[in-house]
């Protein structure tokens, strides 16, 4: 940048020039005092805006006023603000946890809702007990040899089994039918006996049992193998005929026995144990922190479709239909109400047009029926042939006749008694209509409050306590002209006293402000000085801590659109100011300085 | 990464509406006072404004720049009021009701916005340039914060403010000395 460029500096001293532009800006700065005398004009400028005075309201009554405004305006909680798309609204008892977690934990869900419901299905046996947890799974072996060798592990535990000796010899009396095939030992372990879903302290992962496929054969069963261990699955009314079981891999024994229905299609246990992911999204659910996507195979546990249970995904989506079902029905019954009174106005608007158009009417129509009634035709006078036929000795002279019959002919015709005017009534109903609205507008407008900045725009504004309508959230000005029907109020000073007016003076500051000095002569704190407007268009001035003596005020000669200054109170300030129009005003302290007294005065401006 | 993880991960998480209040009230009520230079109308326009900018937030939806909004709608009213005065309603003008104030506040809150040197030499300005000035300086508004919420263009942003801090410098000397 090789020439002065002065509007330039405002970005650059904001820091909203781009690199390139703020490195010229500061090289042609190293070598232009002009431009650096301009950037230091802007910089005290900013300065002196930023160290303006700002409102210091306390936190606690924001906070009850955001409340306030948030259910004016029928906001969501604050909680729920966050979430910008609706379409992560959950269930309430989904909000604890994250998507990942329930994601996770999904499997989870499925195996211990199935867990529940075998658990439902078989009654207690008799000695379950507090210590000792009932019968989860019955566990059976296809072959006699097989049955005896799982019994005689010494390291299944006697728990597991409630009734060892009744289900091994009695197979077919098991009333349970579990859909699913996992270790005994590790669901008593780990799941203590309670329907509900509450989870257990889940083991270390160093405790994590291994898939039975991986794990080592327990001794006593190694001759077994796999195949041994299995899990009756049809109970009474199921075949072998009926083929392989929906959902896991079947093996056949190598010798089924027909009339055994522990020897029925078996399904295999290595296949449903549950897995390290199924786990890891156990623990992720217990600590309701987000895990990892945990993505389980095939073979992971899940139910039959027959005897799929109510899991916790259906509960959602019931929760989730419920609640659309609900906002529906809201919504339209409210578009209903609102269809309402819209109607309902709308009826009344219309039959207030049709009762004024039908009055209208009516004024017509019966102003054309007084005109047609009034040119109907009128009989001839049958009076002037009375005397040429005298009417015979007694009978009714021909007058007579001609009355009786003038009387029976006007009986027939359309007589119009004149009832009220009714466009006098309309009109008289408009007239008093349109007084009331304009008694209205006029109170309305007198009782406004207009600034003095809209009337004077270069006026100083000042502290302003309007006590013609003070707000009841701000405590009153102590002001002894606080009562007084003031406009205009401004209030300044610190509550000082002491201080006393040793000369008024005036002058021309400015083009258009007339300025009005009341030079005082004390120290300390300064005076409580308010300036209003009274009802006569007069400037009052009133301060308690400041004594004026009356030849003081009688000394000065007005000038200017001043006209006349008065004092009207006995002790204090106590000043009337007239004026020859109306002006804007603002009230300063100056401070004493550079051999001048301290100076309250008044600019009056147009 | 949608949305709801944005949100939870801290990122871009728009400021809720009693987060908005409880920052920028007082920042607000005193940016209206340095405009109309009634405390007293500062106060009730500053809560016409927020009962307005409550309204954006509707639905759990978030306007975009909460806080150029709010300043948009101060600025508004403030002009509005300095127009044509308080306006009132039908129903105000016929029973004289007046709205609760809902902030509360002492005397000693609103002590810091008496009339000094400065804000005589901001009442010297043209409402634009005092707007933009009080809007940069005073609240602390980037130049696209301030386009937004004096409704004008960034670059008459900079162009603006220049003019205004200038005037403001030449007042307050004038003024002051």
């Amino acid at each position: 940048v090789t020439r002065c460029q002065p509007l330039i500096l405002t970005p650059y001293f904001d820091n909203e020039l781009a690199d390139d532009a703020r490195s010229q800006v500061e090289e042609h700065l190293r070598s232009c005092p002009t431009c650096g005398a301009i950037l230091d004009e802007v910089s005290v400028a900013a300065q002196r805006v930023q160290d303006l005075g700002r409102a210091s309201i306390p936190h606690t009554e924001l906070v009850g006023a955001a409340t306030t405004f948030s259910e004016r305006a029928r906001l969501v909680p604050p909680h729920a603000v966050a979430v910008v798309d609706p379409q992560w609204e959950k269930p309430e008892w989904e909000e604890a946890t994250t998507d990942a977690t329930v994601e996770a934990a999904a499997p989870a869900f499925e195996m211990l809702e199935a867990e529940r419901i075998a658990l439902e299905l078989e009654p207690p046996g008799p000695e379950a007990a507090p210590a000792a947890p009932p019968p989860m799974l019955a566990v059976e072996m296809p072959t006699a040899p097989a049955l005896e060798t799982s019994t005689e592990v010494p390291t299944e535990p006697e728990s597991v089994l409630s009734e060892p000796e009744s289900v091994l010899s009695e197979p077919e009396s098991v009333p349970l039918e579990p859909d699913f095939d996992v270790p005994t030992d590790d669901l008593q372990a780990h799941f203590p006996q309670t329907p509900a879903l509450r989870f257990p302290p889940l083991p270390e992962p160093a405790e994590i049992p291994p898939p039975l496929a991986e794990a080592e054969p327990e001794e006593g069963a190694a001759d077994v193998g796999e195949e041994a261990w299995t899990i009756a699955w049809t109970g009474a009314n199921r075949t072998p005929e009926d083929g392989p079981l929906p959902h896991e891999p079947i093996t056949i024994p190598s010798a089924p026995a027909e009339d055994d229905a522990a020897e029925a299609p078996v399904v295999s246990a290595p296949e449903a144990a549950p897995t390290a992911a199924f786990w890891e999204g156990m623990r992720a659910l217990e600590q309701d922190v987000p895990a990892e996507p945990v993505v389980l195979n095939s073979s992971a546990i899940e139910a039959p479709e027959d005897k799929a249970p109510l899991t916790a995904t259906a509960w959602a989506a019931v929760l989730q239909a419920g609640q659309a079902v609900a906002r529906v029905a809201v919504i339209g019954w409210s578009a209903v109400l609102r269809a309402a009174v819209i109607g309902w106005s709308a009826a009344l608007r219309a039959g207030s047009a049709a009762a004024l158009f039908a009055g209208a009417l009516m004024t017509g129509i019966r102003s054309r029926l007084r005109r047609d009634s009034q040119s109907l035709p009128r009989p001839e006078p049958q009076v002037a042939t009375a005397w040429e036929t005298p009417a015979p000795f007694g009978e009714r002279t021909t007058l007579e006749r001609t009355g009786q019959a003038l009387r029976t002919q006007l009986a027939g015709a359309t007589v119009w008694r004149r009832g009220p005017n009714i466009s006098l009534t309309a009109v008289a109903v408009v007239v008093l209509v349109v007084l009331a609205i304009s008694v209205t507008v006029v109170l309305g407008r007198s009782h406004r409050n207009v600034h003095p900045s809209v009337t004077g725009g270069t006026a100083a504004s000042q502290t302003i306590v309007p006590t013609s309508n003070p707000s009841p959230a701000i405590s009153p000005v102590a002001s002894p002209v606080a009562q007084q029907a003031l406009s205009n109020v401004i209030t300044i000073g610190s509550g000082g006293t002491g201080y006393h007016v040793t000369r008024i003076r005036s002058g021309v500051p400015a083009a258009g402000i007339y300025r009005l000095v009341f030079e005082l002569d004390g120290s300390g704190a300064l005076p409580t000085a308010q300036l209003g407007r009274n009802a006569d268009g007069k400037e009052e001035l009133t301060a308690t801590g400041i004594n004026v003596d009356p030849s003081v005020v009688a000394a000065y000669s007005p000038g200017g659109p001043i006209t006349a200054v008065a004092q009207t109170g006995p002790s204090g300030m106590n000043i009337r100011i007239s004026l020859s129009q109306p002006q804007s005003h603002s009230l300063s302290y100056l401070p004493a300085g550079s051999g001048l007294p301290a100076r309250l005065y008044i600019d009056f401006s147009k | 990464m949608n949305e709801l993880s944005m949100v939870l991960a801290g990122h871009g998480t728009p400021p809720d509406f009693g987060s908005l209040l409880q920052e920028e009230f007082n920042q607000v009520l005193s940016y209206v006072q340095r405009l109309v230079g009634d405390v007293t109308e500062a106060h009730r326009i500053s809560e016409e404004t927020f009962d307005q900018a409550a309204r954006y937030f509707r639905k759990g939806k978030t306007p975009n720049g909460p806080r150029a909004l709010v300043y948009f709608i101060a600025t508004a009213r403030a002009r509005e009021f300095l127009k044509k005065g308080h306006k009132r309603g039908f129903l105000q003008r016929m029973f004289g009701h007046e709205p609760e104030p809902v902030v509360s506040f002492a005397e000693e809150d609103v002590k810091s916005l008496a009339s000094d040197t400065s804000q005589r030499a901001l009442s010297t300005l043209d409402f634009g340039d005092r707007v933009v000035l009080l809007l940069h300086d005073y609240c602390g508004l980037t130049y696209a914060e301030v386009a937004r919420a004096a409704g004008i263009g960034r670059g008459s942003v900079a162009r603006d403010l220049d003019r205004a801090r200038h005037a403001f410098k030449k007042a307050y000397d004038y003024i002051k000395f």
